[in-house]
């Protein structure tokens, strides 16, 4: 690299051009610079999707504006055992269901969102073979089935002993479900939590095996 | 267009200027130096040599590229000798900023710093010390002074030579001529400035003893917390224990007289608005004096890019949008002239609406009022409410919007609405319910950010994530340094359109016009904000408000009026 001086007033640099035209606006600026926008849905360049590990399975909270899946094909009908040493339900086979007739009670289990998108299984106990079902189980199982189309919390009645259902007062927007199906529900939900033999802990720990 | 790529360049110009600054006014230009990057020419000019000139001796059409370091600064200089701005610039401190910002660097973002921090030897910072105070001296300087100064200013050219063949490789080419173009509009608005009511800035000055006690005697004798013109805490603790008021406390039992105490408890308490301004207005008094130039404009350097999100950051007691609203007032045009301060309405809100593509947010922000807006969705107000029915209602739910973008949790949100926490809580709850896509799309963004070690603006102005990084700072980053982004673009196309920019203010401008020309350039305005705002948020465009002020009404405060009247009948006096 050759380095040459200029002092003024020798030699003339290469400035014997037509004038500056730099601050002149150019029609197609809009054009021109949004080519060079960047993206900023962070999701697809990161792939930052929401992962769904677990999903709890209990009631709602009293203070929970819920709805459920509406689609009543996601509700599954099972035989729950609900094991209160660690309080726990399982999900008792059907080979099974004779062997332990008095440990499990029919439920079904509903795919739930709450008003800030946390899903989880509601179960609730369903008629048995003679057609009976107590009170609590029934107000819920008809406030699940409102729930398909409007928000709503539950409250318990003591003096009723039901549960009686509160309207959301505000349209709060629908619900956007997670893109999976039942089966994906019921294993995040009961991902170790399936009976399938008499061999099984919790079988064992009932009858009184170590 | 120009090219995209270095080698498209036909001239590659380093360029430095030394200069003596003058406060409020352009700089005192002493001596240049330019230095090509390939050939190597060196182009060596004193004060007189470059007078002289219409345009500086070397070429700066779209094909030959312009690389100082802190462009404005050099630019200043072009419009002190009245040459025009080059073409197209890429700015190694704008650079050197962006490749480090989130960074601690160990010498500052200086030349010096930059250099130390990308491993080039350079001058010690004593001997740079030492030419500066030789320029701001100023003249006569005798040959060896000169010579010593050129040598300066040409050691500092090649060492921003040395700075970029080592940064180069790392900078994004095409975003870098934008960010060094929108350094040429800062150089226009700095050279701008700001109309100052010079007399009235005066006679505030000459009578800040007088203002101070007058304001303590109309505004503070309900109080009596002063005494000899100082606020005394066992006067202020009386006057609590009189009117029953149960005042926050420090671990050391002492009143918690924090900003932020006062301004909560000037909520709860309306008795102590008064009390709270006064005490803020009296702390500006004691200010020195703005920097005003010839012409009684308000000059100073915006330090652009100078904060974490690229927004500009001049120093607040320099900047007349910096210091107290009240202050404003001073701000007028000069005789048949007008003053056209135009913001985007609900900046931050608009741009997370855009940004995330959360339908239910854009709803609101396309509405008359997003606030209120965001009221009416969540079931609040009724569909009839307006600003002025429903006014403390919206106040609230623009608090919790404001909040969820600085990522404010509930306790914090219920400290700034003086509500329960429980509220507070369930409002933002309401947030996250409603505006489920916008959430999303936010915890998006601070995953991005914590997994790659940065995040970006739609124009690549980036912060670096570090472990002492805030998920705070990164959750508002998007709508802030976007936000910067769309400021920049609109004052580009503002400058470049041959419109006056006083100052760019946070989300606004403010623009300068004959009255004549008010109804064509506040519409030539709008649109170039408007433009701004569409690019950046891909197509998007955000609202504009406009306060027009014309010969000889001042720039309005909002609610100091009470201060500004003591203000106005004591220096009438």
């Amino acid at each position: 690299m050759t380095t040459k001086k200029y002092d003024g007033n020798d030699e003339k640099p290469d400035n014997d051009e037509k004038p500056d035209n730099d601050e002149k606006p150019k029609d197609d600026d809009e054009l021109q610079i949004s080519k060079l926008r960047l993206p900023q849905n962070f999701e697809s360049i990161v792939g930052g999707k929401k992962l769904t590990q677990y999903l709890p399975v209990r009631r709602p909270e009293k203070q929970w504006f819920i709805r459920t899946h509406p689609n009543r094909e996601m509700w599954f009908y099972a035989a729950i055992l609900d094991f209160q040493e660690d309080r726990d339900a399982y999900i008792v086979e059907e080979e099974l269901w004779e062997e332990l007739a008095n440990e499990v009670v029919p439920k079904v289990l509903i795919p739930t969102i709450t008003s800030l998108g946390h899903s989880f299984i509601w179960p609730i106990r369903v008629p048995g073979e003679d057609g009976r079902i107590d009170d609590w189980s029934r107000t819920a199982f008809l406030a699940a089935e409102q729930a398909c189309e409007q928000w709503l919390r539950l409250r318990s009645n003591m003096q009723l002993g039901s549960y009686e259902t509160i309207i959301a007062a505000t349209m709060y927007p629908d619900p956007t479900w997670p893109d999976f199906g039942l089966e994906e529900w019921l294993r995040l939900g009961f991902r170790d939590k399936i009976i399938s033999s008499t061999d099984h802990t919790v079988v064992r720990r009932l009858r009184g095996e170590q | 267009m120009s090219p995209d790529r270095l080698v498209d360049f036909r001239r590659i110009w380093f360029v430095d200027f030394e200069y003596q600054p003058v406060p409020g006014d352009l700089p005192s230009v002493i001596c240049m130096v330019a230095r090509e990057w390939r050939s190597g020419q060196t182009i060596r000019l004193w004060k007189d040599q470059l007078t002289s000139r219409v345009r500086p001796p070397f070429s700066q059409q779209p094909d030959c590229l312009y690389i100082p370091f802190f462009a404005s600064a050099e630019f200043s200089c072009h419009l002190a000798l009245n040459w025009p701005l080059p073409a197209n610039v890429v700015d190694l401190y704008v650079e050197n900023r962006n490749l480090t910002n989130g960074f601690h660097l160990l010498r500052g973002n200086g030349l010096l710093g930059a250099l130390f921090h990308h491993g080039i030897g350079s001058i010690e910072h004593e001997e740079k010390t030492e030419m500066r105070d030789l320029a701001i001296r100023g003249g006569p300087w005798s040959d060896d002074e000169r010579r010593k100064l050129l040598d300066y200013c040409e050691s500092d050219v090649i060492a921003l030579s040395k700075l970029f063949d080592r940064v180069f490789p790392k900078i994004d080419l095409p975003r870098a001529l934008l960010r060094g173009r929108y350094m040429k509009a800062v150089a226009r608005m700095e050279a701008t400035g700001v109309p100052i009511d010079e007399e009235m800035h005066d006679l505030i000055m000459r009578n800040a003893e007088d203002i101070r006690t007058n304001l303590i005697r109309d505004l503070g004798a309900v109080y009596g917390v002063y005494e000899q013109g100082h606020f005394r805490h066992h006067l202020f603790e009386a006057y609590l224990t009189k009117m029953s008021i149960e005042w926050p406390r420090l671990p050391s039992s002492q009143l918690d007289l924090k900003d932020d105490t006062f301004s909560y408890m000037a909520m709860l308490y309306l008795k102590l608005k008064n009390l709270k301004i006064l005490r803020s207005h009296l702390g500006q008094l004691q200010m020195k004096r703005l920097p005003l130039g010839y012409d009684g404009r308000n000059r100073c350097m915006l330090s652009p890019f100078a904060s974490k999100t690229g927004r500009n950051q001049p120093r607040s007691t320099n900047f007349v949008f910096g210091r107290a609203k009240w202050i404003r007032r001073l701000i007028t045009p000069p005789p048949g002239r007008a003053l056209l301060y135009i913001d985007y309405e609900q900046q931050e809100f608009g741009i997370a609406a855009a940004l995330s593509g959360d339908s239910v947010m854009q709803d609101a922000y396309n509405s008359d009022d997003p606030y209120l807006s965001f009221a009416k969705q969540a079931g609040a107000a009724p569909e009839t409410a307006s600003k002025r029915t429903h006014r403390q209602l919206r106040d609230i739910y623009k608090a919790c919007a404001l909040a969820v973008q600085y990522g404010m949790g509930a306790d914090s949100l219920a400290f700034r609405t003086g509500r329960k926490p429980v509220d507070a809580k369930a409002l933002l709850n309401t947030h996250r319910r409603l505006y489920s896509d916008y959430w999303n799309w936010s915890e998006n963004a601070v995953s991005y950010a914590s997994l790659m070690g940065k995040i970006h603006t739609a124009f690549g102005w980036t912060l670096h994530v570090t472990h002492t990084t805030n998920p705070r700072t990164l959750q508002n980053f998007p709508m802030q340094a976007n936000g910067a982004e769309i400021l920049r673009l609109a004052c580009c196309f503002l400058c470049e359109a041959g419109i006056t920019v006083c100052a760019p203010i946070h989300d606004a401008v403010l623009v300068e016009c004959a009255i004549d020309d008010i109804a064509e350039t506040l519409h030539d305005s709008k649109l170039m904000l408007a433009k701004a705002s569409r690019i950046v948020l891909g197509g998007f465009e955000l609202r504009t408000g406009v306060q027009t002020i014309e010969y000889p009404r001042t720039l309005g405060g909002d609610d100091n009026d009470d201060i500004w009247r003591v203000i106005q009948t004591t220096v009438s006096r």
